[in-house]
Formats: structure tokens, C-alpha cells, sequence
């Protein structure tokens, strides 16, 4: 290329310095020689290759080599390639479904991956639990819904949350939430021993509901204690009376 | 003289919340309006309201401070009683608000509270993402164009939120509870619970949620197509030491709005539950 050509395509910021410099090194490379190329020797690579895949696949059967000569090559190489596509997908297919002579590799890494996502969600839900906005600790509450088996700790966690959260409305989504767990002693154990501390009304008759539903008899000398004491919300007393009843 | 012993004790009481912010920020005793400035504008700021009685009315607006009010005519006159009864002794300042009450603000948390046996009525400006955490005993309490979370709680009183968006935690013990939620902040659950008070919630009327409704001796009504998904106010009926047993406990009503998303709770035990398809 030119000179003028050179520097007429350089952007207008470019220094004389530079421009000359570029101009330079472009000369450079154009004085070192374009190896040219070598037709016969290409010729020859390429026809190896053909016998190598003609030899490759020795088997083709007759009337696969229709048409004879190059268009042989050529269809030759076309199975072969389908071949070989067969087999990616063939080893693709079992990397990808779960080897069925190995089943027990395959359910351990299933299994925990399972167990892996089952204590993410835990860690997500208490952690929920424990933000300083209602909205994210009633959210937390109610993921704990979504875990399959929860382990001891969420249990203890919605515990607490009914005893101390100090938003009303977390602790009525955690009575429904413990709803899951009647059968568990310690929560029904719990549930009446928060019936005498709470000071909110609506979350005594949900604990009243809580214990009538999973058939506490232990709850009994203290939804008559709850139903005689005249300090107790009138809405509350006449609950304990019903509960009491329910429970014969 | 008695005047004069309970202007002293009400003057001692408010002393120790308004230390605080004196502390930090020039307050004019001399007003009943305070403006007091998030730590981090640039951040959603907190706003905890914490009072025993009045009333409280908070607007979001486009200013980047809080703007406190303390409009209430006990105030008032309590401001003009003291102002020439109590000139400040040489080389010392007051520390007390004639308002009845005290501000304090600390990692963009901001703080206001009152004295005991003060009635206080207090209208607080904000910026609008302003979280809100109000507490009051004895009022009501309005919030107008907030749009952030908004944490509610009364024992006598109602409360009343305006265009509200974001997401919405409220109790009233004694009181109505009436919301218009203009937005709702994705997958963030909801609740408005009350023991005697009616619920009267206005929601998008593209809003997805699960809903939770129930009235224990009231009744439910709503405009919008709610899908059940569970109703248990069909009686339960357990078998036990071989006879039955029918035990009707949950009256709940679980439906679906839209598809449904987070659960949004609306609960009251004697009062109606109203459940609004709002444009």
C-alpha cells in the first residue's frame, strides 16, 4: 500500500510520529515474501485423507456405492460422519441420564443435591426469620410450608418466633405454620404454655383453635384457668369455654 | 403551684428522648416543627413511631428529611404556658420539645416518641420509600403515599392507610382496619388482622396473592374472582373413643387471586372482612 493511502486512512489524531512509525512496520511486512502455495502438496494430503476414510470404512456394502468413483468417496464419508453423530448422541445420552448399572452413584448425588437444596431453603427461611422487617419474617414463616422434612432447628425457630416475635400478625402465621406439627409433644407443649403469656387476644383464641384441633387434653386445667379469670379478654374466656368443651 | 409541678414533670419526662436528638441536630425548642435528616438520604430510611396516645398522620412526599408536626392544641398550649414562665437559666439550653415528644435518629433509623400521660398529635412528613414501624396504644393512625414497607399497630384505635404501595403488616385490636394498596412489592406477604374491628382491604385488581380470610363471627364479601383452593369451614369430623366428633375450628377461607402468589392474611373475630377489586 501507499504511503498517502496509509496516512489517509489514520484517524486525524494520529502524530506525524506515529504515522510514520505504522508506515514503517507496514513496509516491513510487505517485504517479507507470501510463501505461495503449494498445490501438489495439498493434492496429496487431501487424497490421503480420502483413502484413509475409504479404508476406514472397508464395509460399506455394494449398494451403499452407488454411483462409483469420487461420489463412493463422498458417501463414504457422509455415513461416517451419521456414524459418528450416532455415537456422540449415543454417549451424550448416557452422560446425561443416569446409568442404570450404576444406580447408586447417581441416586447419592441426586439425593444430595436434594439434601443441599432442602438446607438452602432452611438457611433462606430462618434466616428470614430473624430480619427486622414483619414482612420478610411472615415470609420466612410461611416458606417453612415448603420444606418437606424441616429439621429440629425450623421447628424451634417458629417456637420462638410465637413466643417473642413482637408482630401479632408473625406470630398467627406461625400457629398455622406449626399446624404441620401437632403430633410433636414439645410443640403442643409449647403451645400451651404460650397461651398464659401472650397479651394479644386474637393470638390466644388461634393457640385455643391450635390445641382444640389437635386434640390437647393436656390443655384442659388451662382453658378452664383462662375461662374463669375475669382479667382475660370476654372473646378469649368464652373460646377456653368452647375449647374445653371440644375437648369432653 | 400544682400547674407549675406537672409542667415540671412533663418537661422531665420529655427530657430524655429529646436528648437525643438535640445531641445531633440544632432543634428549635421554641417551634412545635421539627425537620430532622436521615443519616444516608441516598438509603430507604426507618421510620419508628412509638406513642401511648393521639393521633399520628404520616405522607410520603419528595423531600429527602423528616418534617414532624406536633399539632395538637394541648401542645399548644402548653408551648405558651411555659414560654414566658421558663426562660432558660444563663449558659444552659432546653432540652425538652414543647411538642410532648422526642426524636432520635441513628443509622438512618429515626425514632419518635413520647412522654407517659402525653396526648400527642403528630403529622410526619416523608420520603416516600420510608420504612414505617408505628405504634400507638390510644388513636388512629393515617399513612397517605408511601410506597415502602409498612409495619402497623394499634390496641384502641383504627387505622387508615391511603395509596399505599409495597407491602402492609397491620393489627388493631379495637379498631378498623381500611387500606387501599395501590402496589404491591412482588412476593412480599401481607396482613391485616383485628380482633373487633372490620377489614376493608383494596387491592390492585391485577394483584396475585393467596388469600387467607376469616372472620370468626363476621361475614366476607369480595368482588374479586377468588378461586378456592380449601375452604375448611365445612366441619372437620374426627373419630374418637368410637363415637364421632364434630369439631369446627377452622373457618378460614384460602382462595386464589390471579393465579396467586405470596399469602396475604386477613383475619378478624368479630367483624366483616371486605376484599376490594380496586382499578
Amino acid at each position: 500500500m501507499e504511503h498517502d493511502t496509509l496516512s489517509r486512512l489514520l484517524p486525524d489524531d494520529v502524530g506525524s510520529r506515529d504515522a510514520e512509525g505504522l508506515d514503517a512496520t507496514w513496509r516491513m511486512l510487505d517485504a517479507i515474501d507470501a510463501p505461495a502455495p503449494d498445490s501438489d502438496r495439498m493434492r496429496a494430503r487431501l487424497d490421503a485423507l480420502l483413502d484413509a476414510v475409504e479404508h476406514a470404512a472397508p464395509a460399506a456394502p455394494r449398494w451403499f456405492r452407488r454411483g462409483g468413483g469420487d461420489r463412493v468417496r463422498v458417501d463414504a464419508t457422509q455415513g461416517f460422519a451419521a456414524a459418528a453423530v450416532l455415537l456422540i448422541g449415543i454417549a451424550i445420552g448416557r452422560f446425561v441420564v443416569p446409568d442404570t448399572t450404576r444406580p447408586a452413584d447417581s441416586v447419592a448425588d441426586i439425593s444430595a443435591m436434594r439434601h443441599e437444596m432442602r438446607e438452602l431453603r432452611e438457611m433462606v427461611s430462618l434466616s428470614l426469620m430473624q430480619q427486622q422487617s414483619a414482612s420478610d419474617r411472615l415470609k420466612g414463616v410461611t416458606w417453612t410450608g415448603q420444606l418437606d422434612r424441616p429439621s429440629a432447628e425450623v421447628i424451634s425457630a417458629l417456637l420462638d418466633a410465637l413466643m417473642h416475635d413482637p408482630n401479632v400478625n408473625v406470630r398467627l402465621a406461625t400457629i398455622d405454620a406449626l399446624e404441620r406439627f401437632t403430633s410433636r409433644e414439645d410443640v403442643r407443649r409449647a403451645a400451651i404454655d404460650a397461651v398464659d403469656r401472650q397479651m394479644s387476644p386474637l393470638v390466644q383464641i388461634a393457640l385455643i383453635d391450635f390445641l382444640v384441633k389437635a386434640n390437647e387434653r393436656q390443655s384442659a386445667p388451662m382453658l378452664r384457668r383462662l375461662a374463669q379469670n375475669p382479667q382475660v379478654h370476654t372473646a378469649v374466656r368464652s373460646r377456653a369455654a368452647w375449647g374445653l368443651q371440644q375437648l369432653g | 403551684m400544682n400547674e407549675m409541678i406537672r409542667i415540671f414533670s412533663a418537661a422531665l419526662l420529655c427530657a430524655l428522648p429529646a436528648s437525643g436528638v438535640v445531641a445531633q441536630q440544632a432543634v428549635q425548642p421554641t417551634t412545635d416543627r421539627v425537620t430532622v435528616p436521615f443519616s444516608d438520604p441516598e438509603r430507604a430510611g426507618t421510620l419508628r413511631v412509638n406513642l401511648l396516645d393521639g393521633t399520628v398522620s404520616i405522607k410520603g412526599s419528595n423531600r429527602r428529611d423528616v418534617l414532624l408536626v406536633a399539632n395538637s392544641q394541648q401542645a399548644r398550649e402548653a408551648l405558651r404556658r411555659r414560654q414566658p414562665a421558663e426562660p432558660p437559666p444563663v449558659g444552659m439550653r432546653r432540652l425538652t420539645q414543647p411538642g410532648g415528644f422526642g426524636v432520635e435518629e441513628r443509622d438512618n433509623e429515626m425514632s419518635v416518641s413520647s412522654g407517659m400521660n402525653r396526648e400527642v398529635n403528630l403529622e410526619i412528613e416523608v420520603p416516600v420509600r420510608t420504612k414505617l414501624r408505628v405504634s400507638l396504644v390510644n388513636g388512629e393512625i393515617t399513612v397517605d403515599s408511601v410506597d415502602s414497607e409498612v409495619e402497623i399497630n394499634t390496641v384502641d384505635g383504627g387505622i387508615t392507610l391511603i395509596n399505599v404501595g409495597g407491602s402492609v403488616v397491620a393489627h388493631a385490636v379495637d379498631g378498623n382496619i381500611t387500606a387501599t394498596i395501590a402496589r404491591v412489592a412482588p412476593q412480599a406477604p401481607m396482613a391485616f388482622t383485628s380482633l373487633n374491628g372490620d377489614i376493608d382491604v383494596t387491592l390492585p385488581a391485577a394483584v396475585k396473592a393467596n388469600l387467607r380470610l376469616r372472620s370468626d363471627q363476621g361475614d366476607v364479601f369480595t368482588d374479586f374472582d377468588v378461586q378456592a383452593t380449601a375452604s375448611a369451614s365445612a366441619n372437620q369430623t374426627q373419630q374418637r373413643n368410637g363415637r364421632n366428633l364434630r369439631i369446627d375450628v377452622n373457618r378460614s377461607i384460602y382462595g386464589t387471586v390471579n393465579g396467586g402468589g405470596p399469602d396475604f392474611e386477613l383475619r378478624t373475630f368479630d367483624g366483616n372482612i371486605y376484599v376490594r377489586k380496586g382499578k
